[in-house]
């Protein structure tokens, strides 16, 4: 093979990776201006707020200069949001490709991009890439928009490749093939280059064609650089060489120089060039030494770093990793650094938040505060401030932070800026709250509050508001610790207890009203509820038990109770007084009705004996009809205390003689009154005759009325100083034991009276009579043996 | 001549209706006492039996009952009088059995157009 065969095929590779390596770094300057670009602050907050000033001051220039034709900025979703092109400015062509492709691109995160495509204009080849904030080196975050490079392959670019790589270019459509006719006669070297459009189909290809005038050019560029190598080899030996020859073997002549010649002078020199020799090898095993420590530091030094890469990747896991925020702040106050709890905590990003006042994160009402806090920290007053406030929540809203600050200090103790954590203790914060509210609220409840510990033997009571000191007079201290069941004292027979304790045995809450003791032993009615409380094991860990003193309700409660159904029994008295009456009334007039109507119907043919019978029945009933009206003027005046007393003198005993021998022909042979009187002197008292005479009539009725079978009645009369005593003792029907203490109350008559009539008031009216005569009456009896009624009276 | 049974406690009211009836021409038969009043009506059968509702004892409504009981004395018709306008009173009265009631004070005629009544 001839040799330039040979260097024809080497230089046949070689111009071709040259030819492609060309081509690259063409397109690589572009790439890497794309990759910078988006890689671009600014650009970030163009995509935030698109401002056409700021778009053609930045953005336009480095088109110029990067002699691209088009640039476009997209936002996230991809919608254009500026068109800038070469010599024209901001224009509104669209962007000449599917965006639906591209948006595949950037789902799947390819963001770096480059096609060509052909357009109206000619190929024209697109660079993309992602606009990302400078703080995302990593590009790990989510792009803000996309910018896209368009450079035509127009005449003029073309042009500058084949200057560029020296050779001929060629762009033919994908199936052409193209005329190397004019090569003919010459050596040549063809490269190809697709190009591809979006899809990654080629749309072009390129052909790069270099002839040998060129490799001559290229051998003789290789010699020359062959030339300079040389040249500096030699450099190097001649520089070695003097410093080899001044130093080893100058010295070494001198010294062989000074043995030879063997003189004191020469003695003297020799120790001196023996110096130098020193001199030398020292200087030799230093250089060697210090090689070694050098290699020896670099490779420490490599540890170092690598040991601090890893540590420093540990440290920053560590950090991103951390539930609280780690920040950083300048002395402006303006965030250099915030964690990705940063993020988690308040929903702002981390790139929409550094570069911004930290501040403007704090709530408005706590800016102030905050600043306070702060001062002693900024006036280096103190080392480190911590302090809670509020800080806004992305969207709306705020949280509770707990801030721990540091100053950031230089070696020359200038301050850089401010260090620290922030905590989340919004929920505890919220909770505390709540808590001191919701205690405020038992602390100043009227209702008495314990709370006692379900899990502890014998259920101790941990807590009592004032309230229950207030109701129960125990105060807290004789009461924590006990089981509250002291407060029912020995007042054991209770229901309410079992419920109680039935409900505490199955965790029930209950509801009872019973009766409590005060620390002084006073009753109160306490109306308690119970509820059980769960803890976070499911399991009933307290007791509360609620109290209120109801005492007054419930007698009140029972007070009403016992009107209603007094009043109850009272209507019913009363109805069946006003039938009775009816009945009373009733009878009488009938009888004078019915004798009025005999005399009027058959009266003219009587005699005179049965006209009179008839007349002094009419006269009786009427007596008898106004005795009942002046009975329930009695009552009347009995109920609503208006008796009076007239006093005159009278013989007593004349006076019970006379009405005992009235009631004796009127009640007939089965009845027999027997007057004992026991007067010894004379019998002239002063009393009021009128109230006696109703009250000894009432009484022997009685007598006579409840002995329905005859019998004897004693009328017993005495005197006990300072009082007239009289005694009624009949042997009839008698009061049952029960009914004795309620028998002189209105309307009230005993149960076992069947079918006796009475109006359940005579003895009611006597007792009130004899009240206004500062008398008494006593009752003794016996059911179904008879009663006796004894009545005092004081006498003057 | 019919025979009337009267049953009634008060002397003086007893005594009037009976001097009534006399009058009238009826056989008149007295009564006390619900208890006489029904061994009086089963021993003589009256036509037309005069009861009052309110006496010791045995009242109107006892009496009633007692005679409704016996095959001899139910078809006898009874007419209570009564001082008590209660209407659920009276109403015991009738579906007790009695033909009909009189109030008290009552007149002559009322007795007797009653009784007459009851005896067609």
């Amino acid at each position: 093979m001839n040799k330039i065969e040979t260097l024809h095929k080497q230089l046949y590779t070689q111009n071709k990776i040259h030819f492609e390596n060309t081509l690259k770094s063409d397109s690589k300057h572009i790439e890497l201006m794309v990759y910078d670009n988006t890689y671009w602050d600014e650009l970030v907050t163009f995509v935030k707020n698109p401002k056409k000033d700021w778009a053609y001051n930045n953005l336009y220039p480095t088109l110029m200069s990067a002699q691209l034709d088009y640039e476009w900025v997209l936002d996230g979703n991809l919608n254009t949001l500026i068109t800038i092109k070469r010599d024209k400015g901001i224009v509104l062509d669209t962007l000449p490709i599917n965006k639906n492709i591209i948006l595949e691109y950037y789902k799947n995160k390819k963001y770096f991009n480059k096609f060509f495509i052909d357009t109206k204009e000619g190929l024209l080849e697109l660079f993309t890439g992602p606009i990302q904030s400078s703080q995302d080196s990593e590009r790990k975050t989510l792009p803000h928009g996309l910018l896209i490079a368009g450079r035509f392959w127009d005449y003029e670019y073309i042009n500058s490749l084949t200057e560029q790589t020296g050779s001929e270019i060629f762009i033919t459509n994908h199936s052409e093939s193209i005329d190397l006719s004019q090569f003919d006669n010459t050596f040549y070297t063809v490269a190809r280059i697709p190009l591809k459009d979006i899809n990654g189909i080629t749309l072009r290809n390129l052909y790069g064609i270099t002839s040998i005038s060129i490799v001559d050019n290229l051998i003789n560029g290789y010699n020359f650089q062959l030339f300079l190598t040389i040249l500096f080899s030699i450099i190097t030996l001649l520089t070695t060489a003097y410093f080899l020859y001044y130093n080893v073997s100058k010295p070494l002549n001198t010294l062989s120089n000074a043995i030879e010649k063997e003189s004191t002078e020469k003695l003297v020199n020799f120790s001196t060039k023996t110096s130098e020799f020193n001199k030398l090898s020292s200087l030799i095993s230093s250089f060697f030494e210090q090689k070694a420590v050098l290699v020896n530091e670099i490779e420490k030094r490599k540890a170092i770093s690598d040991a601090l890469k890893e540590s420093e990747n540990r440290y920053r896991n560590l950090i991103n990793n951390l539930k609280e925020v780690v920040f950083q702040t300048n002395n402006d106050g303006i965030w250099t650094f915030l964690n990705p709890a940063w993020t988690e905590i308040t929903s702002f990003s981390i790139e929409e938040s550094v570069g911004i006042n930290y501040l403007d994160f704090v709530h408005p009402d706590d800016r102030g505060k905050n600043n306070q806090l702060f001062k002693p920290l900024i006036k280096r007053e103190k080392d480190f401030c911590r302090h809670i406030i509020r800080y806004l929540v992305k969207g709306g809203g705020y949280k509770w932070i707990e801030v721990h600050a540091r100053l950031i200090v230089n070696e020359k103790n200038h301050v850089l800026g401010i260090t620290g954590t922030l905590i989340d203790v919004h929920d505890k914060y919220i909770a505390e709250e709540a808590l001191k509210i919701k205690d405020k609220a038992l602390f100043y409840s009227n209702n008495g509050v314990l709370i006692v510990d379900a899990k502890a033997p014998n259920k101790p009571v941990i807590y009592a508001n004032p309230a229950f000191t207030k109701i129960t007079e125990y105060s807290p201290d004789e009461i924590l610790g006990k089981n509250p069941r002291f407060l029912h004292s020995d007042d054991n027979e209770q229901v309410e207890l079992d419920i109680i304790r039935s409900a505490i045995a199955n965790n029930d809450k209950c509801e009872v009203v019973l009766r409590n003791y005060t620390k002084s032993g006073k009753i109160y009615y306490n109306e308690l509820k119970i509820s059980p409380v769960y803890g976070n094991d499911n399991k009933v860990s307290h007791f509360i038990g609620i109290q209120s003193d109801v005492t007054n309700r419930i007698f009140s409660e029972r007070e009403i109770k016992k009107s209603l159904e007094k009043e109850k029994e009272l209507n019913e008295l009363k109805s069946r007084f006003i039938s009775m009456i009816s009945h009373e009334f009733r009878t009488p007039l009938t009888t004078i009705f019915s004798s009025t109507e005999l005399i009027e119907r058959y009266g003219k043919s009587w005699d005179e004996s049965k006209t009179q019978t008839h007349l002094s029945r009419i006269k009786k009933s009427s007596e008898n009809l106004t005795e009942m009206l002046n009975y329930i003027l009695n009552v009347n005046r009995a109920e609503s205390g208006k008796i009076e007393s007239v006093l005159s003198e009278i013989n007593l005993t004349e006076f019970c003689e006379s009405i005992i021998e009235d009631y004796q022909l009127n009640s007939g042979e089965n009845y027999n009154i027997i007057f004992m009187n026991n007067i010894i002197n004379k019998s002239i008292f002063k009393l009021d005759e009128k109230l006696l005479g109703q009250i000894i009539s009432n009484l022997l009725s009685n007598a006579i009325k409840y002995s329905p079978n005859g019998g004897d009645v004693i009328f017993e009369l005495s005197e006990a100083e300072p009082y007239i005593v009289i005694q009624i003792k009949d042997f009839g029907i008698g009061i049952p034991a029960e009914e004795q203490d309620g028998i002189f109350e209105m309307f009230t008559r005993a149960k076992n009276v069947g079918n006796i009539n009475g109006t359940g008031l005579g003895l009611a009216i006597i007792k009130k009579t004899l009240e206004v005569m500062n008398g008494n009456i006593f009752l003794d009896s016996k059911l179904g043996e008879g009663t006796t009624f004894t009545i005092q009276i004081p006498v003057i | 001549m019919k025979k009337i049974l009267v049953i009634e406690d008060d002397f003086d009211v007893r005594e009037n209706i009976v001097e009534l009836l006399k009058s009238e021409n009826f056989e008149v038969l007295v009564a006390d006492n619900g208890r006489i009043g029904v061994e009086a009506a089963r021993e003589h059968l009256p036509d037309v039996i005069i009861c009052d509702m309110a006496m010791p004892e045995l009242n109107g409504i006892a009496v009633l009952k007692l005679l409704k009981i016996s095959n001899a004395t139910l078809r006898i018709p009874f007419i209570f009088l009564t001082a008590n306008a209660d209407r659920n009173k009276v109403m015991e009265g009738i579906s007790g059995g009695a033909v009909d009631y009189l109030v008290k004070p009552f007149n002559a005629e009322r007795l007797l157009s009653a009784i007459n009544r009851v005896l067609k």
